[in-house]
C-alpha cells in the first residue's frame, strides 16, 4: 500500500516534469494559434488533464504528444473563436504578451508574434495557421506535423505554402542584393533622363522619397509619397542635377548606393530600397528612395 | 550614418515622445498618409467608432486615448518587439504595437481594457 502511493507520488512526479518543461511551447503554439492569453492558458491546462490521465509509460514521445495534444485543442478552439470574434464589438486584436517577461514564448524561434503576422494568421483556417505556426515557429518536421493536423505530409507542405504564400503577399520581402542593385541602376538611367513612365514601371504603389538635406540644399524637406508623385519629382530635377555627375557606386550601411560627384566634389548620395513578392525578385519595385545631400555628411565620402 | 527615420525603434520613441506631449504634429510627421488605428477594448461596450483611418483620423483618436496626461509610457518588447506600454498608477491601461512600412508608422493597433491586458496586472 505504501509502495503503491510512493509509485504513484513519483509518477506523478515525472509527468508535471515533463510537462512543465514543455509549458512554455505549448502555450506559445496556442497563443500563435489563438492570439488570446486566456484561451491559450485554457488549452495549455486542459492539455496537463488530458496528460494526466495518460499512462505516461506508454508515450513514447512525450513533447510530441503534448504538442499534438495541444495543437488539436488549438484547432477546435480556433473554430469557435472565429464565432466569437464575429459577434466582438469592434475590431478584435490579439492579446499583447510580455516578451521580456515571457522571453520562452519566443524562445524557439520569435517568429509569428508580431502583431501583423498575428492578425494575418487569424485569416487562415485552423489547419492552415497550426501548419504554419508549427513549421515557422517551431520548426517541426513536416512528417510530425502532418500526424498532428492529420492530413497527409503532401498536403501539410502546401498548407504551409499557402499560408506563406498569403503573408508574403501582405508583408513584403526586400529584394535579393542583384535585384537591389539593378533597380538601382535602372532608377539611375531613368531619372537622368527624366522618364517619368519608366520611373513609375520601377516604383511601388507606395514609393516614398526621403530627403537629407541638412537645412542646407534646395532638397525636399518632407518626404514625396506615392508612384506618380515621387515620379514627377524625380522628373521635375532630371534637367540640373544630374548634368557633369560622376556616378560612383558605393556600400553604405551594407546597402547598394551611388556617389555623386562634380569635378571631384560629392555632392550628394542616393541609396534605393526595393522589395517584391517574388522569390526570384521578378517583381520587386523601389519602395524607398533615399537622398542624402546634407554638406556635413557628405564630405565624409569624398 | 542613416539618416532617414526608418528604423523602428528610432520611429517607436517618437510616437511615445509625440503621445507623451499630445503632440499632433509630431506624431502626424511619422504617419503613412494611409495610416491606420485600430482600437480593441474588449469587444463589450457598443458605440465607439474603433478604426480610424487617414492621418487627421489616426492622430484625433490616438491623442484621444493615450495623449492626456497621467499616463506614464515606457518603450519595452510586445511580441516580440518594440511596443509602447501605457501605465496608470502603475497598472497598465493601453498597449500600442507599431507596424512600420516604407520607414513610416502604416498601423497603430491599440489594445485597451481589463479583459486584454490582464495578463500585464497580474
Amino acid at each position: 500500500m505504501d509502495d503503491d502511493t510512493t509509485i504513484s507520488q513519483s509518477g506523478l512526479d515525472r509527468a508535471a516534469t515533463i510537462f512543465s518543461a514543455a509549458r512554455p511551447r505549448l502555450f506559445g503554439i496556442a497563443y500563435r494559434m489563438l492570439g488570446s492569453v486566456a484561451e491559450a492558458e485554457d488549452i495549455v491546462q486542459d492539455a496537463w488533464l488530458r496528460w494526466q490521465g495518460c499512462d505516461i509509460d506508454t508515450i513514447e514521445n512525450p513533447p510530441a504528444f503534448l504538442a499534438t495534444v495541444t495543437t488539436r485543442l488549438a484547432m477546435n478552439s480556433a473554430q469557435s473563436a472565429r464565432a466569437r470574434h464575429e459577434t466582438y464589438i469592434g475590431p478584435w486584436l490579439p492579446d499583447p504578451i510580455d516578451t521580456s517577461a515571457d522571453p520562452e514564448v519566443g524562445a524557439e524561434r520569435g517568429e509569428a508574434l508580431e502583431f501583423a503576422v498575428l492578425l494575418l494568421l487569424e485569416k487562415l483556417s485552423p489547419a492552415e495557421r497550426a501548419a504554419y505556426v508549427l513549421r515557422e515557429a517551431f520548426d517541426y518536421p513536416y512528417s510530425l506535423i502532418s500526424e498532428i493536423v492529420q492530413l497527409s505530409e503532401p498536403a501539410v507542405r502546401q498548407l504551409v505554402s499557402r499560408a506563406r504564400k498569403h503573408l508574403v503577399a501582405e508583408r513584403r520581402k526586400p529584394a535579393s542584393r542583384p535585384e537591389q542593385r539593378r533597380l538601382l541602376d535602372a532608377f539611375l538611367a531613368a531619372a537622368q533622363t527624366g522618364d517619368v513612365s519608366s520611373l513609375e514601371r520601377l516604383f511601388a504603389a507606395d514609393v516614398v522619397s526621403y530627403s537629407d538635406g541638412g537645412g542646407v540644399k534646395l532638397a525636399a524637406r518632407k518626404p514625396v509619397a506615392g508612384r506618380a508623385r515621387v515620379a514627377q519629382f524625380v522628373a521635375a530635377f532630371s534637367s540640373h542635377f544630374w548634368i557633369g555627375a560622376d556616378l560612383r557606386w558605393i556600400e553604405a550601411n551594407g546597402q547598394h548606393s551611388v556617389v555623386l560627384s562634380r569635378d571631384g566634389v560629392p555632392y550628394a548620395m542616393v541609396t534605393a530600397n526595393a522589395s517584391g513578392s517574388g522569390g526570384d525578385g521578378s517583381d520587386a519595385r523601389i519602395d524607398e528612395l533615399l537622398w542624402m545631400m546634407n554638406p556635413t555628411k557628405i564630405a565624409a565620402l569624398a | 550614418m542613416r539618416p532617414f527615420p526608418a528604423r523602428r525603434g528610432t520611429l517607436v520613441h517618437a510616437v511615445r515622445l509625440a503621445c507623451e506631449r499630445a503632440d499632433g504634429a509630431a506624431l502626424a510627421a511619422l504617419l503613412l498618409r494611409d495610416a491606420v488605428a485600430v482600437f480593441d477594448d474588449g469587444g463589450l461596450a457598443p458605440g465607439v467608432s474603433r478604426e480610424s483611418r487617414g492621418v487627421p483620423a489616426v492622430v484625433r483618436s490616438v491623442l484621444e486615448t493615450v495623449g492626456e496626461p497621467g499616463l506614464l509610457a515606457t518603450e519595452q518588447p510586445v511580441n516580440g518587439q518594440t511596443g509602447i506600454v501605457f501605465r496608470r498608477d502603475g497598472a497598465v491601461v493601453a498597449i500600442v504595437c507599431v507596424g512600420i512600412r516604407s520607414g513610416r508608422v502604416g498601423s497603430l493597433w491599440i489594445v485597451l481594457g481589463e479583459l486584454k491586458l490582464r495578463a500585464w496586472n497580474r
